[in-house]
């Protein structure tokens, strides 16, 4: 309850895009290669105790970054290959397909350069072909990648009410503010897919597994959407 | 009235979050770790 009240004050640096924010989120972005990693693996920036996995709180904002600068066409299909290349070394192909999905949508909407929309599509789908091949090798955590699992092992009741209490998230990005709304349906395609993924790889399934970071990403996404749809 | 209605758009996480913990706590997974889950909403 106390993070609503926070976030409003947040809201008011969301509302506008310019370029220092997004030279922020892109520096976030990086800031785990600076940290020794797992295996090889660079996505958690260890504050003390904690590790956050800082992809799934950065491109919920940066989706939205993207929206705003859409019209600005090769600036935001810049950075979004930036972004595309920074997780593909990370590497996590889980985030990048997600992501690459939700703001491929957008920037099909948006772009209106016919070639550029193609290319665009091309060097997307290379890039996600590419993350699903060079996996990480980390060993799945059974109460973050596997957490679903864990839930099914409660019995049967417990499995519908985890499916309903995933598909509750994603309703509301697709029906309560997603309604002739292309942001909120992106951002509902971005959760969606980092959901998707979690059957294919070693993935963690936002908010339900451990992990603050997936909460906080839909946290900022909600807060946005509410004050500015 | 604003006010649930603010609340009510949060709350949307809290089944995933609370349904998560029970079977981390089920599958004796430390208190320190499901906490942060429930903290951080």
């Amino acid at each position: 309850m106390g993070s609503i009240y926070l976030i409003r004050n947040k809201e008011k640096t969301l509302s506008k895009g310019n370029f220092l924010q997004n030279v922020v989120i892109i520096a976030l972005l990086v800031f785990p290669f600076l940290f020794n990693g797992s295996d090889g693996v660079h996505r958690w920036l260890t504050i003390g105790p904690i590790n956050v996995y800082i992809a799934s709180i950065i491109l919920p904002l940066l989706i939205i970054q993207l929206w705003k600068l859409a019209l600005n066409n090769i600036y935001a299909i810049g950075l979004y290959f930036i972004t595309l290349i920074i997780l593909l070394f990370h590497p996590d192909a889980g985030q990048l397909t997600a992501f690459a999905c939700a703001t491929t949508i957008m920037l099909w909407k948006k772009i209106s350069n016919g070639m550029m929309k193609y290319f665009s599509l091309i060097l997307t789908v290379t890039f996600v072909i590419m993350s699903w091949v060079f996996l990480d090798d980390l060993a799945p955590v059974p109460y973050v990648e596997d957490i679903i699992f864990l839930v099914a092992d409660l019995g049967s009741v417990w499995f519908v009410l985890g499916i309903l209490s995933l598909l509750l998230l994603l309703l509301s990005l697709f029906f309560y503010y997603g309604r002739k709304n292309i942001i909120s349906l992106t951002l509902g395609v971005y959760f969606f897919m980092a959901m998707i993924v979690t059957l294919f790889g070693n993935f963690p399934l936002p908010i339900m597994g451990y992990g603050i970071s997936p909460i906080i990403g839909y946290f900022f996404a909600i807060s946005w959407l509410k004050k500015n749809t | 009235m604003n006010f649930l209605k603010n609340t009510l758009s949060y709350l949307v996480m809290l089944p995933a979050i609370l349904i998560g913990t029970f079977a981390m706590v089920s599958n004796g997974v430390a208190s320190s770790i499901w906490l942060q889950n429930i903290v951080i909403w």
